[in-house]
């Protein structure tokens, strides 16, 4: 992927996380900066964030 | 996912409210309709209701064994984030520290900025770091700070500097990145603000 795909999947991500609004601005800021393999890295570590407070979010709902 | 019906779940709360209230049954569509009377035992029933109905909402969606758990997951992903971000800086530093000054003085040669000549070598870079520092969420700051603190420059320069108290030794033995940004914000209004410090001092120190 190139690094401007990795940007756009990246930024999203970054508004659905938890972190506070101070870091998401500083990565925001940083993004354009990062090298490939650390972009990746940073996409990976979102999106499976993601995906286990959705997960969390549809058990509980399961569970109710 | 028939579970996740809205109608359902507002049917499972209700049976929850008359499990947890069987006294008081939730009021029914036509009894909603009758107009409580104003300043009667009805009306304050009515807020007393909605009171109780507060926590019942509020544990539906978040018990606290699901709290406890979205805490601990967030948690871990901070700690991940924490160990990949000192890679990031390092890396980001080591290929655009050495051209800051190129960019703003591209910027100051467009006429966008005006850059002042600096006073002693790396200001530019040094300040924009401090002001990228403001941006760094606390338990990422030692990232940022613990290089300039190891730095034999640094530590050079504190020993001198007349900082108030035991910052210097402070710094050198605890590297708290408060007390370095502390540090860097007294250097630089004594430098460039109120002239208490002169460069040529500093160029003595580092002799």
């Amino acid at each position: 992927m190139e690094n401007e795909t990795l940007i756009k999947k990246i930024t999203p991500l970054l508004q659905s996380s938890t972190m506070e609004p101070k870091e998401k601005a500083m990565w925001t800021l940083l993004i354009p900066s990062m090298e490939k393999p650390h972009l990746e890295k940073l996409l990976d570590i979102l999106t499976r964030e993601t995906n286990a407070f959705t997960e969390m979010y549809f058990d509980e709902l399961k569970n109710r | 996912m028939g579970d996740t019906n809205p109608i359902e779940l507002f049917q499972k709360a209700r049976k929850i409210y008359s499990s947890l209230f069987p006294d008081k049954e939730p009021d029914t569509p036509q009894e909603s309709r009758e107009p409580r009377k104003a300043g009667s035992d009805g009306e304050k029933s009515g807020f007393r209701d909605y009171l109780k109905r507060i926590p019942i909402i509020g544990s539906l969606f978040a018990d606290n064994a699901t709290k406890e758990k979205a805490e601990a997951t967030r948690e871990g992903f901070e700690k991940e984030r924490s160990g990949f971000f000192g890679e990031v800086w390092e890396s980001v530093l080591s290929r655009y520290f050495p051209n800051i000054s190129k960019g703003l003085d591209g910027l100051s040669a467009i006429g966008v900025t005006k850059t002042d000549a600096e006073v002693v070598p790396w200001q530019n870079e040094f300040e924009a770091i401090t002001a990228f520092s403001l941006l760094v969420p606390d338990f990422l700051l030692k990232y940022i700070t613990d290089p300039i603190a190891k730095s034999a420059v640094f530590q050079k320069i504190i020993e001198n500097w007349p900082l108030t108290g035991d910052l210097a030794e402070k710094i050198k033995k605890d590297k708290n990145p408060d007390d370095v940004i502390s540090a860097l914000r007294i250097i630089h209004q004594d430098l460039f603000i109120t002239g208490k410090v002169s460069l040529d001092q500093v160029r003595a120190w580092m002799k």
